[in-house]
């Protein structure tokens, strides 16, 4: 099966690993995967921060870059919701730019959705001895209600065993733009949710969306260095050989 | 003390400070949200209480589309019913509408029911500057917030933010009520206090929970019955009620009100619901001989005309919205400096005080999107926020929003840097070159602005020579293009 | 002049259809005993199903001899029949302005007794409320001034919900001046659960169902 691969920006700059973990992951599984390198921004933080026309001009971009493949998987919710559901909002003035969205939005999903939903893939075969909690980032969870393809996903991994997170579905205080202009609020979102997850007695902290990792894990690494929250893609990768010798 | 949101980011440190010290806050808001929760189980699972919240909204949906005429509709049958119905364009006229009422009345005393309208028209502050009348807060929380001279807000988690040894503390101080460590005795003091005044009041001032069009009737909501005292025992009940507020029918009314009950207090109905039909009839003992009902527009007929922006009028006060949102949960309702702190009022205030003076209302917001799942009339917060910053950053006379420049320059160069694959390279490798200066152990724990701010509370880690592109490039993976170029 | 202008401003735009959603209007049906005295147990109040009034008597005779004080009640058929003046002790009685019939004698009394005795128009089941029409035969205050409160219903008043309420007040021509529906007893406000319970209103509340067999 053909898979484009819509890498975002956070993932192409800082946690490479991610992706290469995806890389890694879907290639053992079958999939040809092609990546185009023209990518860059899907647009998300022009939109969210009212740059109506630098997020019009990405949204065209990457419309033009991604049009012509079978399914687009990304590793961000947030950046897939953008695609999926905002791009024709933006777009709803220009017919012809609306039309091209609409049809691309069909093609685009987040990671564990297409394995669950398209691929009809929950196990990976993977295998860990130990307790896992899952964080629903906002994104996946309202914006695409995606909630139970990831837990699926963990579920089917060998001796693992899931344990409830407190305030699972509330934010971890990210918000883009907005950890930077209000710190404040929103250190004090990410420690709730870091004392939930040390609470949790889980060993990690896994979720789905590369910039709700960089704000946990930027708040674990400062105060609770031997924490840390995976994404599932790093998490099932780097479980699989384990339960491959299973 | 004059509300203002200007002051949101220092109101809110402060606030977030105390909060890490009790996290009452946030250990209240998950119980207050799994009552309502288990409330709205009523309507069956979460798809049925779905269905529950699209009906609201379109029960309030087709309320505004007809709201002219719903209006004219109940000011006929109020009428009929003996109400005085009284229109006022703005905070002050209702105000001085209040204020004639009161003379003409020769009003001495007066009790009051928790509104927030009152709070946005600042009805209270007006009375006690412009006439000689006394006025009381009828309900426990505001009566609290008085005597501790600090705001109430009513979309507050229901629940006082107090224990009993600071409300007996307060009210020693005020009122030399003794020392108790009885909470029974500390509700005798308050319910006898309180009695004395509603026994005394010759007015009751209420908000309105519901207009209803087809019966000329109130609907108001309550827990404690100082609503109640102050709509039976006066001689005269002034109902204010913002244009909105208007129903078609009882069968609507009843609806939303069971929407509120269920996503305020977790009730599936509260203590009391009033429905007031008119004055006490002749032969009544009790009961107001006259009932005014002040219809108070302030902005909202101008919002109401702008397509995209109508349905923020939808909003039924339930306050669900704000136990859901993990920024109020942390600061509070103090910063949002307006009567209807949380997500509520932030769709709804900066149409009424313009998109500068409310900016960090609609900043202020991860774009999380638990109010807009939670809200039983099925706003969509989110698109308003979005909305705003879009005006915001262009720059917008009408909702008098002045653009940043500097931010303008910031994100258009961005833009730019990310407009083109070989740019954003180049943009990357400078962006590490620079960064490389700030890394200890494969991290970044400070940096100047703009980013400095990230760092208060969070590391980063460092940003690889590599980059994914780079990884793909080397590992001899084809690109998109290459293949096709095969093909 | 503010009305006109509002007015005008509202109706400058004109309504797109409006949508076809309504809510169901549903039928009036006869609500359950049992689910009406549990929800209205858990609201605070304490409820007895009795078979006759012979019983709803004996019942208030007992409530009166734990809590003594003034009474004052409603002048509804229902109340009227009880003559609740024989159910006290003599020299009780002495004490107890029970009826009263002017307005005069009313305020005096309403503030100073120790329970209030009401009928009421409907119940429901699903809350656990019930709903007062308020009149010169039904007093707003008896309901909510003194510290005990004291509700007597027939079981084939109790409606299913609140909805068939709506379906029954809606059509009528006279409204009463005021709708009372009252649920349990004003729940704690604060987070140890003591204060605030019963502020303004009863303390305790007795509902006395009598259900016919």
């Amino acid at each position: 099966m053909k898979v484009s691969l819509f890498i975002p920006c956070s993932v192409d700059a800082i946690l490479v690993d991610i992706g290469k973990d995806m890389v890694n992951l879907m290639t053992r599984l079958g999939f040809d995967l092609v990546y185009h390198d023209e990518q860059t921004c899907c647009g998300q933080p022009f939109y969210t921060s009212g740059y109506i026309k630098e997020a019009k001009n990405a949204a065209k971009k990457f419309i033009e870059i991604f049009e012509h493949d079978e399914q687009i998987v990304s590793l961000s919710g947030s950046c897939v919701n953008m695609v999926k559901n905002e791009y024709p909002k933006i777009l709803a003035d220009e017919p012809d730019w609306l039309e091209r969205a609409l049809k691309l939005s069909e093609k685009v999903f987040e990671f564990s959705q297409f394995m669950v939903d398209v691929a009809g893939i929950v196990d990976v075969k993977a295998g860990f001895a130990g307790k896992v909690a899952y964080h629903n980032s906002c994104h996946l969870l309202r914006a695409l209600g995606v909630k139970e393809q990831p837990i699926q996903m963990l579920a089917a991994v060998q001796d693992i065993e899931l344990v409830p997170l407190n305030s699972a579905e509330e934010c971890c205080g990210f918000g883009g733009e907005f950890s930077i202009k209000y710190p404040y609020i929103s250190e004090s979102i990410v420690r709730d949710k870091a004392k939930n997850f040390i609470a949790s007695g889980a060993q990690v902290l896994v979720l789905a969306e590369p910039n709700c990792l960089l704000n946990i894990n930027g708040y674990l690494h400062r105060y609770h260095p031997g924490y840390q929250a995976k994404h599932i893609v790093s998490f099932l990768a780097e479980n699989i050989e384990r339960g491959a010798k299973l | 003390m004059k509300l203002s949101p200007r002051m949101f980011r220092k109101v809110a440190r402060e606030e977030v400070a105390e909060q890490e010290q009790s996290n009452n806050r946030v250990m209240l808001a998950s119980v207050a949200n799994d009552l309502c929760d288990t409330a709205m189980s009523y309507y069956g699972d979460y798809s049925e209480q779905d269905k529950a919240r699209e009906i609201a909204g379109n029960i309030r949906h087709n309320n505004l589309q007809n709201l002219a005429e719903l209006l004219e509709w109940f000011e006929l049958n109020a009428t009929l019913n003996g109400m005085n119905v009284l229109w006022a364009e703005n905070g002050e006229e209702a105000c001085q509408m209040v204020e004639e009422i009161i003379e003409e009345h020769e009003v001495k005393t007066i009790t009051k029911g928790k509104s927030m309208l009152m709070e946005e028209i600042d009805l209270a502050n007006y009375i006690k500057s412009r006439t000689k009348t006394t006025l009381h807060e009828g309900d426990l929380e505001g009566f609290i917030a008085l005597q501790n001279d600090t705001i109430r807000f009513n979309t507050a988690i229901p629940t006082l933010n107090l224990d009993l040894s600071e409300i007996v503390e307060i009210l020693n101080h005020r009122q030399n009520m003794p020392h108790t460590n009885e909470a029974s005795e500390v509700v005798d003091y308050i319910r006898e206090f309180l009695r004395t005044k509603f026994k005394q009041a010759d007015m009751g001032i209420t908000g309105v929970n519901f207009a209803v069009a087809s019966t000329g009737s109130l609907l108001l909501l309550e827990n404690e019955g100082n609503i109640r005292w102050s709509t039976s025992a006066p001689k005269v009940h002034v109902a204010i009620m913002s244009i909105e507020k208007v129903c078609a029918n009882l069968d609507d009314a009843f609806y939303l009100s069971s929407l509120i009950s269920r996503n305020c207090t977790g009730q599936s109905i509260t203590t009391y619901v009033s429905l007031l039909n008119g004055p006490a009839k002749k032969e009544e003992k009790d009961g107001p001989r006259e009932v005014y009902v002040i219809i108070v527009d302030n902005g909202r007929s101008e919002v109401y005309l702008d397509d995209e922006f109508r349905e923020a009028l939808r909003c039924i006060r339930c306050g669900r919205c704000a136990v859901k949102c993990p920024v109020y949960l942390r600061i509070g309702a103090y910063p949002y400096g307006n009567p209807y702190p949380g997500p509520s009022g932030t769709v709804l205030m900066p149409l009424l005080l313009g998109l500068d003076e409310t900016k960090h209302l609609y900043q202020a917001c991860t774009l999380c999107g638990a109010c807009m799942e939670t809200c039983p009339v099925e706003i969509p917060h989110l698109d308003f926020f979005q909305r705003y910053r879009q005006l915001k950053a262009s720059g917008d006379k009408e909702y008098e929003a002045t653009s940043n420049i500097w931010n303008k320059m910031m994100f258009e160069s961005i833009a730019k840097g990310m407009d083109n694959n070989k740019r954003y390279e180049r943009a990357l490798a400078g962006l590490r070159a620079y960064t490389k200066n700030f890394v200890t152990d494969n991290y970044i724990e400070k940096m100047p602005m703009p980013l400095a701010s990230w760092f208060i509370a969070r590391d980063l880690p460092e940003i690889p020579s590599q980059s994914f592109r780079a990884y793909w490039q080397e590992e001899g993976f084809r690109t998109a293009k290459e293949v096709k170029e095969d093909e | 002049m503010s009305r006109q202008k509002i007015l005008d401003r509202l109706k400058s735009y004109s309504p797109s259809t409006p949508s076809k959603m309504k809510v169901k209007m549903p039928g009036i049906n006869k609500g359950s005993v049992e689910v009406f005295a549990q929800k209205a147990t858990a609201a605070g109040a304490k409820i007895f199903i009795v078979k006759d009034m012979e019983e709803v008597k004996a019942r208030i005779k007992e409530i009166i001899t734990d809590h003594p004080g003034n009474i004052i009640y409603s002048s509804e058929d229902l109340i009227k029949s009880l003559q609740i003046p024989n159910l006290v002790s003599e020299e009780q009685r002495e004490s107890i302005e029970a009826r009263v019939d002017s307005v005069i004698t009313y305020e005096k009394n309403i503030f100073e007794s120790n329970i209030g005795i009401t009928s009421c128009l409907y119940a429901i089941a699903e809350t656990g409320s019930l709903v007062l029409d308020h009149s010169d035969y039904n007093e707003r205050l008896i309901s909510l001034a003194p510290p005990i409160y004291i509700c007597i219903i027939k079981s084939e008043q109790i409606l299913e919900n609140i909805n068939m309420i709506a379906n029954i007040i809606e059509p009528e021509i006279k409204l009463p001046s005021a709708y009372s529906i009252i649920t349990g007893i004003t729940p704690a406000a604060d987070t140890d659960a003591q204060i605030g319970l019963g502020i303004n209103g009863p303390k305790q509340m007795f509902i006395i169902v009598v259900k016919q067999i």
